[in-house]
């Protein structure tokens, strides 16, 4: 089961708008406060990214930033578009929800071996085949960020933060019956 | 992995080979509108509880089943489907099955080894002929049919051996004629009312 401490939480919020490049704070307004230095990306384990309907910006990313993330277990990906697909996912990951997801195939060779959810409603593809499922090759990497936020709005972050401790509370039950195996 | 789920994938015309995934408890592709083709692997899948395909306009056939965990089967809304999939062997843990919407003429005999089925509700399209055979499996309590064509009256029909625990049968739109009336009548001591 993942359990994500109040600090995780700062953590995995604010690499999320690092790795965006800040647009998920004008996307949700959510304006966050970390009051800490950032450790690294290897204490993210849940990324969820829920964008408005109405929202047709672009995220324009690498595609590799997931790769430095080795303990990221869960990845949620609602309404948003984003210039290509990931061309990485950590082998750590268990959930992988992404909806239309941005690529037309699926990542097959990428693909985590102890993914257990795979959701990747509203996507592309074209065809379906998990030929390289069990290959991945996970280079991993640590990197360390630092940087400073300000409180600028703590009500939309307290919203925020009872949202993602609800949606943890609702995952973990699912989370709990996981193993490894594929 | 436990869970796949391509929903809604507009332009999905293909689900290859996944018995890479033998641990597949959940597998939903509803309302992929291009889909044509599916693997024969989706059906051995030994620990698959849900499967569902509703809405996959374009589809016309679906590989055999043997998944003996299956739960779940959902096939309504595939508009283009014009047979129900082989059951091979003994699948006990389907106890409903909804057929609304589809292209489906024919119930094969294999439909018999769904052995606990209890509620069987079918919307057909004028075209499905009802097979005697399903008045004889033995978990069935519950049957909806509408628009849908009952059993040719025979000799063998009548001689039949109702064996089905059914307590409500509803026959809407199903050509019941005065001829088959009397079978179904014997048939159905245990039955609840049949409207016409």
């Amino acid at each position: 089961m993942v359990y994500l401490s109040s600090f995780h939480l700062h953590s995995a919020l604010f690499l999320t708008m690092f790795i965006f490049n800040l647009q998920f704070i004008t996307y949700t307004h959510v304006l966050i406060c970390v009051s800490f230095r950032f450790k690294g990306s290897t204490e993210i384990e849940i990324i969820y990214l829920e964008f408005p309907l109405c929202e047709e910006k672009v995220v324009d990313w690498k595609g590799d930033e997931l790769k430095k993330m080795q303990n990221l277990k869960t990845l949620i990906v609602k309404n948003g578009s984003f210039s290509k697909g990931p061309i990485h996912l950590p082998n750590s990951i268990r959930v992988l929800e992404w909806h239309k997801y941005p690529s037309p195939f699926v990542p097959s060779d990428i693909f985590p071996k102890k993914l257990s959810i795979c959701k990747l409603q509203q996507s592309d593809f074209t065809s379906f085949e998990l030929r390289g499922a069990m290959k991945v090759s996970v280079n991993l990497m640590i990197s360390f960020l630092s940087s400073y936020l300000i409180i600028i709005n703590s009500f939309s972050f307290a919203l925020y933060f009872a949202e993602v401790c609800e949606y943890e509370r609702v995952k973990s039950r699912q989370m709990s019956i996981f193993n490894t195996d594929t | 992995m436990r869970e796949l789920n391509l929903d809604k994938c507009q332009y999905l015309t293909r689900i290859h080979d996944i018995s890479n995934l033998p641990n597949l408890e959940i597998f939903s592709f509803k309302n992929c509108k291009n889909l044509i083709e599916i693997h024969k692997s989706v059906g051995f899948l030994k620990k698959l509880e849900i499967l569902n395909a509703e809405g996959c306009s374009k589809l016309m056939s679906f590989p055999p089943l043997k998944s003996i965990s299956l739960q779940e089967l959902r096939l309504s809304y595939c508009e283009s489907l014009k047979t129900f999939p082989e059951i091979l062997g003994e699948m006990k843990n389907i106890t409903r099955i909804r057929l609304f919407d589809t292209s489906i003429e024919k119930l094969s005999v294999s439909f018999q080894n769904l052995t606990g089925l209890l509620n069987l509700i079918i919307i057909g399209n004028g075209m499905l002929r009802l097979p005697s055979s399903i008045f004889r499996m033995p978990a069935l309590s519950k049957i909806n049919f509408e628009d849908c064509l009952l059993p040719k009256k025979n000799d063998k029909l009548s001689s039949m051996v109702f064996t089905s625990r059914a307590v409500d049968i509803e026959l809407i739109k199903c050509n019941l004629s005065d001829e088959f009336l009397p079978i179904l009548v014997m048939w159905s001591a245990n039955f609840r009312p049949i409207r016409k």
